[in-house]
């Protein structure tokens, strides 16, 4: 009668961990390999070097103005609208996340219809034929997709603080602004850096934004981009990837130093946090001004998706029409279908998986579950262009070589050029989403309640569907909803793995951006953005039926209980 | 069922959190397991449930050795600290969990279930969530669903730590008339020492990973075998004799620069030197024609009571002083105050 140790979840780990290594890492070290074994000449190594460091220059400058101008508005707009009590706040907290559902690139075409060659400003207005392209464009429109990126980690920051240092600091004298700054800031430090490194990430492995708005102005990601779609140049692309890598590593390594730092100093969690009462009226306006700034950019980027999307042609008509709506709704529903095929099916797996795989290293004594947890989130600072590289470099070939001895005589399996590619990348991408839900669930667990299953007699493998898994499920729901939205709107990983029968909205709208039809690419972009926003309201519904349907009955119960005795309705 | 712990041992890492313990309990009798935090007893507890695996040592139930067995196959009950209920299901659903995987058939557990929570006065509780119960209420869910499965042992671990005082004096009274009522050899832990002289037969006081002392309540409050054991069960006037001398069944000694004598027959006893005496606040007298005196150090009034600190050559001692109102008690901090130490009270102790 020795306890036995559940041969189930020891198999599931072991399958998933191998999964990792050949999904996760192989891809990430095949771009290494590629661009080490890389047999050129000496010259056109330099000359590829001298190409790679522009561009990683236009890349360090971009990206470390975006961090630093994204983390100040998402800390900015973090204080002011959670500590800041001012009226049209909570409107201002659902404006603020409105690019969350956008794909990073398509910002740009209010950006475009505002500043392009026929933009409304530089055209129309002042009658520029040149466009202030480059940079400051990347820049712009960067900071405040990401700014919302750091808004969401920092404020989940702030919301969580205990406020009793704070109260204990005001009890000793404490102004304010000293509380702030030797209070609040501190504590939240951890996540800040965070924030800024994730920023710092995606604005590195942006590639969208600079071929659609940068002009001459190309960035290390893009410049890969144009590599293999315009030369189809591997080699050079594999070693432009190795820079690629460098920095995005450091900045991994330096967020997972300070995320894997227990973040724990509040106790309690208090819904709303506290407020300012006695706020300067300066600071006041202040704060609300800038994060005022800061929404009305989002909100006027998405205003311009929508005018866009039903005005004739920007720049030359501007007519109502509805010839962008009638168009996709006629011809072009096969790339939304995709897409959400896509992400319905790689949210399931990878949430799954993830947050399975977060629940036995958490819990269970497993070997190497250290190494495992640090591969399955390594692909989160690999920008996604490089991991799809890394895809392509590595499965053109049936089963990385193997295949050609074990299906000798049979087809050999090659996984590029099938349809179920771009659905493993996405899975093994995004599966540290999963993980993390899991970690954050198993925070918060309680560790008896599987003792007490076992204490009543259940097997090991009892505990786990009876309790573990119904336990787990309001991770899997958070990673899915997350997952979800990831996926509808990635590019990056999927753009050379896409076969043009499996091709997804996102692709679409970029490749229409890229030919400057303005129109049709908001139209598209507005459909995406209303489809995710339906689809995760329906999740939600799915996710929380049970509770929905609960509070109906019982409002329903109210109201006959009101009709049956109607004297009660006196009192 | 009886139990017997013969040599338990258990390590974590280098630290013995249960050092060769040996406990026998009777069938149907309450055991509490009292000690600070850090002493053992919860782990101790776990391995008895079988939660933990055993390092060293055997486990007998009912003759039969269990120390190899599977947790699931020992049919002891626990009640957790923070009640380990499931909060994904109802209060019917978690009594009728253990029910439902020794696969009783729906009609009986329905019937077992509304039993038990009549029982502990939960009726039409049975399909509320358990986040709309208050914490009482929870308690006794785990209570039903530790009792509804008819253990051979029930193990309880710190069961009522989290409710405030009122409740955690009738819940406990509770505890203990159900315990009775149904007869099951029990095991409760608790930091308490109120609480477990209230509810146990008999106490196991523990202090790092080692049993100090078992014995009746009383016993281990009057009796103690040592410091640790005097002193965690209670206020303890602790004093160091001089002068020792032993005179058949007595020693006669010196304490507060007065002579006095104690009835000790115990043979072990033949050292003259370091042997101190424990007495309670409640067997020292003020009065004016009292044999000692000290100085009056501090004061506290606790409701009908007042506690005296006395200081004299270097001891400390406390007094308490019942209906202080009733007879015109006005003393200061600082003035001298005569006491009498019922010495028939009084306890010689290892230090």
């Amino acid at each position: 009668m020795k306890i036995k140790s559940s041969a189930l979840l020891k198999t599931i780990y072991v399958m998933i961990s191998i999964t990792i290594l050949y999904f996760a890492l192989l891809p990430i070290l095949s771009v290494f390999y590629y661009g080490i074994t890389s047999r050129s000449e000496l010259r056109f190594s330099i000359q590829i070097l001298q190409r790679v460091w522009s561009h990683m220059k236009n890349s360090l400058q971009v990206a470390v103005v975006v961090t630093i101008l994204s983390t100040s508005f998402g800390l900015l707009a973090s204080i002011t609208l959670w500590r800041v009590k001012f009226l049209g706040r909570k409107l201002m907290r659902l404006f603020v996340l409105i690019p969350l559902i956008n794909p990073a690139f398509v910002g740009s075409i209010a950006f475009i219809m505002l500043f392009g060659k026929r933009g409304l400003i530089t055209h129309t207005l002042l009658g520029f034929e040149v466009s202030p392209f480059g940079f400051h464009g990347i820049v712009t429109m960067q900071s405040i997709g990401l700014a919302t990126l750091a808004y969401l980690i920092i404020s989940s920051a702030i919301k969580k603080t205990d406020t009793s240092y704070e109260e204990a600091a005001r009890s000793l004298g404490a102004s304010e602004g000293r509380i702030f700054r030797t209070i609040t800031l501190p504590l939240m430090l951890p996540e800040i850096t965070v924030a800024a490194m994730l920023v710092f990430l995606s604005s590195m492995s942006d590639f969208g934004t600079p071929i659609i708005i940068g002009g001459n102005f190309q960035t290390l990601a893009s410049d890969l981009y144009l590599q293999i779609t315009g030369l189809y140049n591997m080699k050079t692309a594999s070693i432009s990837g190795m820079f690629l890598f460098i920095p995005c590593f450091i900045a991994f390594f330096i967020q997972r130093h300070y995320s894997g730092k227990k973040l724990v100093y509040s106790h309690s969690i208090l819904g709303e946090g506290i407020e300012y009462i006695r706020i300067n009226r300066i600071v006041k306006f202040l704060l609300i001004g800038l994060t005022g700034i800061f929404v009305f950019f989002v909100v006027i980027q998405f205003a311009f998706i929508v005018i866009g999307a039903f005005t004739e042609r920007w720049g030359y008509d501007y007519t109502f029409t509805l010839r962008y709506l009638k168009s996709i709704l006629s011809k072009e529903t096969a790339p939304f279908i995709n897409s959400v095929k896509l992400a319905v099916v790689v949210s399931m797996i990878s949430s799954l998986l993830g947050v399975l795989l977060a629940y036995i290293i958490k819990s269970k004594r497993y070997p190497i579950t250290k190494q495992i947890d640090l591969l399955a989130t390594l692909p989160a600072a690999v920008p996604g262009i490089l991991f799809g590289i890394g895809y392509l470099v590595t499965f053109k070939y049936p089963l990385f070589g193997i295949g050609k001895f074990i299906f000798s005589d049979t087809q050999p399996i090659i996984l590029l050029g099938t349809g179920i590619i771009i659905y493993i990348i996405c899975i093994y991408r995004y599966l540290y989403i999963g993980l993390k839900s899991g970690y954050a669930l198993m925070e918060h667990m309680n560790p008896n309640l599987e003792m007490a299953a076992i204490n009543l007699g259940a097997s090991e493998r009892r505990v786990f569907f009876d309790i573990v898994f119904p336990m787990l499920k309001p991770a899997f729901n958070v990673a899915f909803l997350k997952n979800f939205t990831s996926t509808m709107t990635t590019l990056g990983a999927i753009i050379f793995l896409i076969l043009p029968k499996n091709k997804v909205a996102v692709q679409q709208i970029f490749q229409v951006m890229t030919s400057s039809e303005v129109g049709a690419a908001a139209m598209m972009a507005l459909m995406l953005s209303l489809l995710s926003l339906t689809l995760l309201g329906v999740f939600q519904f799915v996710f929380n039926h049970k509770e929905i349907f609960e509070r109906l009955r019982e409002g329903w119960q109210w109201v006959s209980s009101l009709r049956k005795s109607p004297k009660n309705t006196e009192i | 069922m009886g139990i017997e712990l013969k040599e338990i041992t258990q390590k974590y890492g280098n630290l013995m959190a249960v050092n060769h313990v040996n406990l026998s309990i009777e069938d149907g009798e309450m055991i509490a397991l009292l000690g600070p935090s850090g002493c053992g007893k919860t782990t101790l507890l776990k391995t008895i449930a079988g939660l933990l695996p055993l390092y060293q040592g055997t486990i007998l139930l009912n003759h039969t050795d269990i120390s190899e067995w599977a947790p699931q196959a020992r049919n002891a009950a626990m009640v957790f600290q923070n009640y380990a209920l499931f909060p994904h299901m109802t209060v019917e659903e978690n009594i009728a969990y253990g029910l439902k995987i020794k696969k009783v058939d729906k009609r009986r557990r329905k019937e077992k279930v509304e039993e038990i929570l009549c029982k502990v006065k939960l009726q039409d509780y049975n399909d509320r969530k358990i986040s709309e119960l208050s914490g009482g209420q929870q308690q006794r869910v785990a209570l039903a669903r530790a009792l509804v499965i008819e253990p051979a042992i029930l193990l309880f671990d710190e069961p009522l730590s989290n409710l405030d005082e009122n409740l955690r004096i009738s819940m406990r009274q509770e505890i203990r008339k159900i315990q009775q009522e149904y007869g099951i050899t029990s095991i409760y832990v608790t930091h308490d020492q109120e609480e477990a002289m209230s509810i146990a037969d008999r106490i196991v006081v523990m202090k790092e990973g080692i049993i100090q002392q078992i014995g009746s309540p009383s016993e281990v409050y009057l009796k103690p075998k040592n410091r640790f054991v005097a002193e965690f069960m209670g206020i303890a006037n602790i004093v160091e004799l001089s002068q020792v001398e032993r005179i058949n069944d007595n020693i006669q000694a010196r304490i507060f620069g007065s002579s006095i004598k104690i009835h000790w027959p115990d043979s072990q006893w033949n050292a003259v030197n370091n042997i101190h005496i424990m007495f309670r606040p409640e067997d020292v007298e003020i009065r004016d024609d009292g044999q000692f005196e000290g100085r009056v150090k501090w004061l506290e009034t606790i409701g009908s009571v007042k506690k005296i600190t006395l200081e004299n050559t270097g001891n400390t001692i406390i007094a308490e002083k019942r209906n202080y109102h009733k007879s015109g008690f006005n003393f200061a901090i600082g003035d001298r105050m005569r006491f009498m130490i019922d010495m028939s009270e009084v306890y010689v102790i290892e230090n």
